[in-house]
């Protein structure tokens, strides 16, 4: 399996360098200059310094949102008093974290916060709606098998419910992070207390007109979030083991 | 009580006062302070830079965009910022320091410039110098009119009369390339490392090409003879003052007296600008001549500068 993995991104790699080649285009700069480009970045530490800001103001906006999205959509998902407000939840839902750019600002300034702010609200739906899901979806006989046990309503919630929706909450994570990614270029788009950080990388390197920076960002931001998106399979597997040897 | 109430009005004094010490009175006074600039490889980045250096000034300098530069200061985020007019001309309305003018950093400095796509211009040199034309007509007109100019500067940039009636005080409105202005542009842009000496080469050379000076003595000439009948489409940055000229020639029928059918769009900065130049989205464009250049150097997009637009106008406004 690693080795067919490894033989799909060399030929991507390939044929990549075959476009360049022959579009001949500074649009498009070729995997040997973006490896020539990434080498220096890094030579130079900058990289690195970008990637951790960015990092930074990623997993701080993504906790904000694991913090209270999770409870929020458990809670909505259990109790029907607290399920009325999913109404507004729908109306917020599908404006783009984009549009949240200019109150951000004015809210929040310039500064790390407003960062925050928006990879927050980029993250926080996809883990409000999942938990909420995870929650609603509990089979009834589970329930039903806790009130015969005489179990309270708190330690249903507790020992089954929560339990049992875990794996369709950790799948929210897992996206509210891929767009919590998606949502930093955008959050480091305009207005920077400290000019730093791989979205912030990408504008500049645009200003400038250098495609070959521009693609070393990108290409950084994916393999971060691939990355990420490991660790978090890796803790799925460990907590939500019960699960496999369930079935 | 009392002591409350005295505790109370102390820390409000305090605060007013460490408020005032912090108020940025002269040139000194910005050594450590934050400046936004509109981005990165702008004329205003640029000046910015050649100010500090001229002054041995360091700053920490962050990136803005224009329309939310004063909101930002006013937020106590940023101490000061550089953009072009009427940025400047409005905060200063708003009570805001005006601490230098782009005059006082360089006097007769290049800003913003005519460019068109250089396929364009070998296919439609008709349309291209009936535009240039136009520009002549309507630059001649700002500075004959300026009152009427003014209006039409409200009418382009929504701001209130006097703030553009200020604005267009630090602005000389011109129509020739200022070959000699932009030279000390790319090689400032050298020095800085936006471009690479490989791309430039020898500097009159690059120039030679980049520039053409020829073309608006012909357009300050220009008799049209019969109506050209063709569609252009000119892009330009959105509320820039400088570019009053394109909206002048536009609401005074310049372009409809040569037969012109204009499609205008606008973009947020110069570098979104040249973007649209290398898909080909635009054929002539009014925007800065430091992201022209950088662009046209780095990313090979073939644009030829034909005429200028204004000089100066540009300023340093603190709170």
């Amino acid at each position: 399996m690693r080795i067919q993995k490894v033989v799909i991104i060399f030929s991507c790699i390939v044929i990549w360098q075959a476009i360049a080649l022959l579009a001949d285009s500074r649009f498009l700069p070729g995997p040997i200059q973006v490896g020539k480009t990434m080498m220096d970045l890094m030579g130079t530490g900058e990289l690195m310094v970008h990637s951790v800001v960015s990092l930074w103001r990623v997993v701080a906006g993504f906790m904000v949102a694991v913090i209270i999205a999770v409870p929020l959509g458990i809670f909505m998902g259990w109790s029907p008093k607290i399920e009325h407000f999913s109404v507004i939840m729908e109306v917020i839902r599908p404006i783009p974290p984009l549009a949240w750019i200019p109150l951000a600002m004015l809210w929040f300034g310039i500064g790390f916060e407003s960062k925050v702010f928006i990879i927050f609200i980029g993250a926080f739906f996809p883990i409000l709606s999942n938990s909420y899901l995870g929650v609603q979806e509990t089979p009834p006989y589970l329930v039903e098998a806790g009130r015969v046990l005489m179990a309270t309503d708190n330690e249903i919630l507790r020992k089954i419910v929560i339990p049992n929706s875990f794996p369709v909450i950790l799948e929210g994570l897992r996206v509210g992070l891929g767009v919590a990614w998606m949502c930093l270029v955008a959050a480091e788009l305009t207005g920077l207390k400290t000019p730093l950080g791989l979205g912030y990388l990408i504008m500049e390197a645009r200003d400038l007109g250098r495609a070959d920076i521009v693609i070393t960002g990108m290409i950084t931001i994916g393999v971060i979030g691939y990355v990420m998106n490991l660790g978090l399979r890796w803790i799925e597997r460990r907590l939500v083991r019960w699960k496999s040897d369930q079935t | 009580m009392k002591k409350i109430l005295c505790l109370l009005l102390f820390i409000v004094l305090a605060g007013c006062l460490s408020q005032e010490t912090e108020r940025i009175q002269s040139i000194e006074d910005l050594e450590g302070k934050t400046i936004a600039i509109p981005g990165k490889a702008t004329v205003q980045d640029f000046l910015l830079q050649r100010f500090l250096t001229d002054n041995n000034i360091s700053v920490n300098v962050v990136i803005v965009k224009p329309p939310e530069m004063i909101a930002v200061m006013e937020k106590g985020e940023i101490d000061g910022f550089i953009a072009w007019e009427p940025y400047p001309g409005r905060a200063f309305s708003e009570g805001h320091t005006l601490l230098v003018t782009s005059h006082d950093i360089w006097p007769h400095h290049p800003c913003c410039v005519v460019a068109v796509r250089e396929q364009y211009y070998a296919e439609n040199p008709d349309v291209t110098l009936a535009v240039l034309a136009a520009h002549v007509k309507a630059t001649t007109f700002i500075r004959e009119h300026p009152e009427e100019a003014i209006d039409i500067g409200v009418e382009f940039t929504g701001m209130p009369r006097d703030v553009v009636a200020k604005a267009m005080e630090t602005i000389e409105f011109v129509y020739e390339p200022n070959y000699d202005g932009i030279k000390e542009y790319v090689q400032a842009l050298l020095d800085m490392g936006y471009v690479s000496q490989d791309d430039v080469g020898d500097v009159d050379t690059f120039l030679g090409g980049f520039i053409n000076t020829d073309l608006i003595q012909d357009a300050v000439t220009f008799v049209c003879t019969k109506q050209i009948d063709k569609t252009v489409r000119i892009g330009y940055l959105k509320a820039d003052l400088h570019q009053l000229a394109l909206f002048v020639a536009k609401e005074k029928g310049y372009f409809d007296e040569f037969g012109l059918n204009i499609e205008l769009y606008v973009f947020s900065a110069g570098p979104e600008e040249m973007d649209a130049f290398g898909s080909q989205d635009i054929d002539m464009g009014y925007l800065g001549i430091a992201p022209a250049t950088t662009k046209r150097l780095n990313l090979s997009i073939p644009i030829i500068i034909i005429g200028g637009v204004n000089n100066e106008g540009s300023a340093i406004v603190v709170r």
